[in-house]
């Protein structure tokens, strides 16, 4: 196996993987976490945080804004609360928590913001239109 | 249960009797040094809600929490006693901060952090401060400079409730979630 593997095949692959990666940096709105427990987290900050819109941790783990007071919102998780600590940092995504539903989607395997876990590659996504959960 | 709403309510009962008897500023530090406390001992807030213990031992707690250099002054601990009083003591991480919040606002003051993999000089800092300053339009900065060489280059500069992050640590990991999320594989 390792003999049909060309250096030049593998380094053509990474940089056509790597074009089109976005590096800008990029100015985020954030929040502390104050306190977790049971699923739901609240945190201080993210005044313009809007509901249901989606947050997400630097660990890539996502939260759905349920309520909004004035200087903290309480969220959701939408994975493993054990990996949540007080403490954490939490962005905005300025993404209203939504599924894409269609026909391309029946038969799929897919998580709570619909990506698919399947391993069956990207759904084509042309004929689907966006559901708020 | 509004969390906001309460704790918003007496913060601001807090700067109002602050201002009049003059001591904003030292409430300010002491409120500071609370929320500090807060953050580096979680179990602070559980042991305050616990109703075994007594007002009194709570509020020996939340003096020792509130100020390293001796007793807070007399118009904190009186309001301590009405929150305490008012069984709301769950609540005094909230009230702590929001009163920072209302008195950066009143003083138009701005809070930043920056954090660098190795240590910035004290010019650089400086002139973080001044700039920052000028754009935030405020009247004071408060700069915090940490390092953390887990960022591995580049810095993250945290402003009020903006973060402007460009560290290494963070593109790589951009680079890796784009990577995941082109081929739904995991590398």
């Amino acid at each position: 196996m390792s003999e049909n593997i060309k250096v030049s095949e593998v380094s053509e692959i990474l940089q056509q993987q790597l074009a089109g990666i976005d590096t800008q940096v990029q100015l985020d709105e954030v929040g502390t976490v104050l306190q977790v427990s049971d699923g739901v987290v609240r945190i201080y900050g993210l005044r313009n945080a809007e509901a249901n819109e989606l947050l997400e941790f630097d660990n890539g783990i996502k939260a759905v804004v349920m309520n909004l007071e004035e200087d903290n919102v309480g969220a959701v998780l939408l994975g493993p609360t054990d990996q949540i600590k007080e403490g954490f940092t939490v962005k905005r995504t300025k993404r209203i928590a939504s599924i894409k539903v269609g026909e391309s989607m029946l038969g799929r395997v897919i998580d709570p913001l619909g990506d698919p876990l399947d391993g069956k590659g990207a759904i084509d996504s042309s004929n689907l239109f966006e559901m708020p959960l | 249960m509004d969390v906001g709403v309460l704790s918003m309510r007496y913060a601001k009962a807090l700067i109002g009797y602050a201002v009049d008897n003059h001591v904003e500023d030292q409430i300010y530090e002491v409120c500071k040094h609370l929320g500090a406390s807060f953050r580096q001992e979680r179990r602070l807030r559980s042991v305050l809600d616990n109703p075994i213990l007594t007002i009194d031992d709570k509020l020996k707690l939340i003096k020792a929490a509130a100020d390293s250099k001796g007793e807070p002054c007399e118009e904190f601990i009186r309001f301590v006693r009405l929150v305490l009083k008012r069984h709301r003591e769950g609540y005094l991480e909230f009230i702590s901060l929001m009163y920072l919040d209302l008195y950066r606002e009143k003083k138009h003051i701005g809070v930043a952090k920056l954090i660098t993999a190795v240590p910035v000089g004290a010019a650089v800092e400086e002139k973080i401060r001044n700039v920052s300053q000028r754009a935030l339009h405020a009247k004071g900065m408060e700069l915090e400079a940490l390092v953390d060489a887990e960022i591995e280059g580049g810095f993250i500069f945290d402003v009020n409730d903006y973060r402007l992050d460009a560290s290494i640590a963070t593109q790589l990991k951009r680079i890796k979630q784009q990577f995941i999320e082109k081929n739904r594989r995991i590398v």
